[in-house]
């Protein structure tokens, strides 16, 4: 049985091979439209829209490199999603 | 003048606090259940009552302390203990009255039952439930318990914090929050003074002052004595137990042409019998390599006693740590030498089949209770689908087989670098603690060994660095044993005895973030055996990275 979760973390050691099935299920997951995150059967799906905020950061500090990529999107209700709004332009009235 | 108060006096009012500040934190567990007012006076009024108890413990003390005629260095040591302890217990009921306080400020009752603070209770009534038995029963596995209801609270409060972290994000009553963490912090903090009691319990029992971080060392300086080496949490209390009881002791050869010391053990008739028996069998192998046996006897009930020579030197670990380089290289060297000549003497054709996997079975639940959160659940990332630990080690069963040993050789069976004497006087190399010594897979004592230089909990950068050099060198030597010898699955074997190492060790490390480190490589090089699987065997590389650290 399935449930779902707000929250979602996972740690594990990779290498330079393994690491590419990580990146391309989220690759997957953007293209498709929809990324799901389960941990034991409870799940959080995102599903990625409009404009999404990429953040990239890559850090030497002696031998220790740190590379982290952080997107950050807001869920828009349905109706609220302006591509659904049609665009208007109106003059401006004259006093 | 007062009155010299005998410690028999002392002792008694000390069993009164205890069972006066156990009952304090009873009522305030059932407070949190069912508060009421005439609840809360009580537990305030009895706060004056365990003040004044302190005050009287503290006075007879001293009196006693003071005896002109003098005092036993035995009684000074337990006096010290009782009024550290005392102290520790009066901060305890001060808790309790904080906790009950903090309750106040709960504006939503239902926001008190957000949290379960029930096993917190549990687990600080299981330490004061401890002292008396402890002290009494002069039972030093009780002192060990109640130091680690200090580990237990910690985490138990991390898992507060961590559910109220998540709470913030959508429960409004916010101030329960806060006040819920605090509450978690007052009986975390009873942790605190908890480990002190251990602490003090175990300077009357043990004699010494240890801090109870250096179990490891103690456990590790026993299990060089030969008597217990792999320390689960049942083994390890039973070490403290022994410890306590004086059952091992380097003595005396009574024999007036000897003068050189011996070790006694006693113990399992069984087991020691084992070990004789091995410990001959080694001294056939390797002359002098073994310590020699003088005497071994069988007792009433299963019980025996052995009489070994005890072998001067240094344990190789001390070599690491202490930065003997000269030492430590030779060591290594002679390492190397014995093991091979061992290893090529006794080889018989075979095919074990490697049971890496049930060793990890039956460690899970030691490791688990030091590290539940070790314990993995089935993940999935889009397509992605991460097996639970648990789904990995039934993969890794099936195939195991596969990994068969091709040789068996006569194997050391706990080959760990406090099991490997050095002796400078001789430079000469000496096995201990062979009683688990078999006909077995060589890849059991080349992960054992090479974890057991991994896992040592030093992170300075020089110790480190020979760690690594030492792990490097043995490495490769094992390596050129297997394909000389011709094992093809030899490295995937050793991935699946490294995990099995770096996973199991994790029960004897309380740094969190260590054993974090030493949990994911174990499961890495596991998830790499899994990822090879219908590959020719042969072709798998052991990802040497993970054996280096940083």
């Amino acid at each position: 049985m399935s449930s779902t979760t707000n929250r979602f973390r996972h740690e594990s050691l990779q290498d330079c091979q393994s690491i590419i099935n990580y990146l391309a299920a989220l690759k997957d997951g953007f293209e498709s439209g929809a990324l799901l995150f389960s941990t034991d059967g409870r799940n959080l799906v995102l599903k990625p829209e409009g404009l999404i905020n990429l953040h990239v950061e890559a850090k030497r500090k002696g031998e220790e490199i740190k590379l982290s990529l952080k997107m950050r999107w807001n869920e828009k209700k349905g109706s609220e999603d302006p591509e659904d709004q049609p665009l208007l332009i109106e003059p401006i009235k004259a006093n | 003048m007062p009155a010299m108060h005998r410690l028999e006096e002392v002792r008694e009012n000390f069993r009164f606090i205890v069972s006066e500040v156990t009952a304090q934190v009873e009522l305030t567990r059932r407070f949190y259940d069912q508060p009421s007012r005439e609840l809360m006076e009580k537990i305030s009024s009895r706060d004056d009552y365990v003040d004044n108890l302190k005050s009287v413990i503290e006075e007879q003390s001293f009196d006693r302390l003071m005896d002109p005629r003098g005092i036993e260095r035995a009684k000074v040591v337990e006096l010290r203990a009782l009024t550290t302890i005392t102290a520790n217990l009066e901060r305890i009921a001060d808790f309790a009255v904080n906790l009950v306080g903090q309750m106040g400020h709960l504006v939503h009752l239902e926001s008190s039952r957000l949290m379960d603070f029930a096993p917190f209770f549990d687990e600080v009534l299981v330490g004061l439930d401890n002292i008396v038995a402890a002290l009494d029963q002069r039972n030093s596995n009780k002192a060990f318990r109640i130091c680690q209801c200090e580990f237990n609270l910690d985490k138990l409060h991390a898992q507060t914090f961590a559910k109220v972290l998540q709470e913030m994000e959508h429960n409004e009553h916010r101030g329960d929050l806060v006040t819920i963490v605090f509450i978690s912090h007052y009986l975390e903090r009873m942790g605190d003074c908890l480990l002190n009691i251990g602490e003090a319990l175990i300077f009357v029992l043990v004699g010494e002052k240890m801090k109870i971080r250096q179990y490891q060392a103690l456990s590790d300086t026993l299990a060089a004595s030969g008597l217990e080496s792999s320390v689960g949490q049942v083994e390890f209390e039973s070490i403290w137990g022994t410890r306590g009881g004086c059952r091992i002791a380097a003595v005396q050869d009574p024999r007036p042409e000897s003068s050189s010391p011996v070790l006694f053990k006693q113990g399992v008739a069984k087991k020691l019998s084992k070990e004789k028996e091995n410990l001959e069998l080694w001294e056939k192998l390797a002359p002098g390599l073994p310590p020699k046996v003088w005497a071994f006897q069988e007792g009433e009930e299963g019980e025996g006693s052995i009489l070994l020579e005890y072998l001067p030197g240094c344990t190789m670990q001390d070599l690491i740590i202490n930065g003997d380089d000269e030492g430590l290289a030779l060591s290594e060297h002679l390492l190397e030498a014995t093991l091979g000549k061992v290893w090529w003497a006794t080889k018989q054709a075979s095919s074990l089949r490697p049971d890496f996997v049930g060793q990890i079975r039956s460690r899970q639940e030691a490791v688990y209770r030091m590290h539940p959160e070790f314990k993995t659940k089935p993940v999935a990332i889009g397509n992605l689908q991460l097996p639970s630990f648990e789904g990995m080690l039934d993969t890794l069963e099936e195939l195991e087989p596969e990994l068969a040993a091709p040789y068996v050789v006569r194997t050391h069976g706990d080959l760990n670098l406090n099991n490997v004497i050095f002796d400078p006087a001789r430079q000469s190399l000496h096995f201990i603690d062979l009683h688990r010594s078999a006909l077995a897979d060589c890849a059991q004592d080349i992960s054992v060994f090479l974890i057991s230089n991994f896992r040592l909990p030093v992170f300075d950068v020089a110790v480190r660095r020979r760690i690594n050099t030492v792990i490097g060198r043995f490495l490769a030597f094992a390596l050129d044993f297997a394909r000389n010898i011709g094992d093809q699955a030899f490295q995937a074997r050793l991935a699946l005895g490294l995990g099995r190492s770096l996973f199991s060790s994790t029960r004897f490390e309380m740094n969190n973030s260590f054993a974090r480190e030493m949990h994911l490589r174990a499961v890495y090089l596991l998830e790499r055996v899994v990822a090879h699987r219908g590959k020719d065997w042969s072709q798998f590389k052991l990802p040497r990275q993970t054996l280096i650290y940083p």
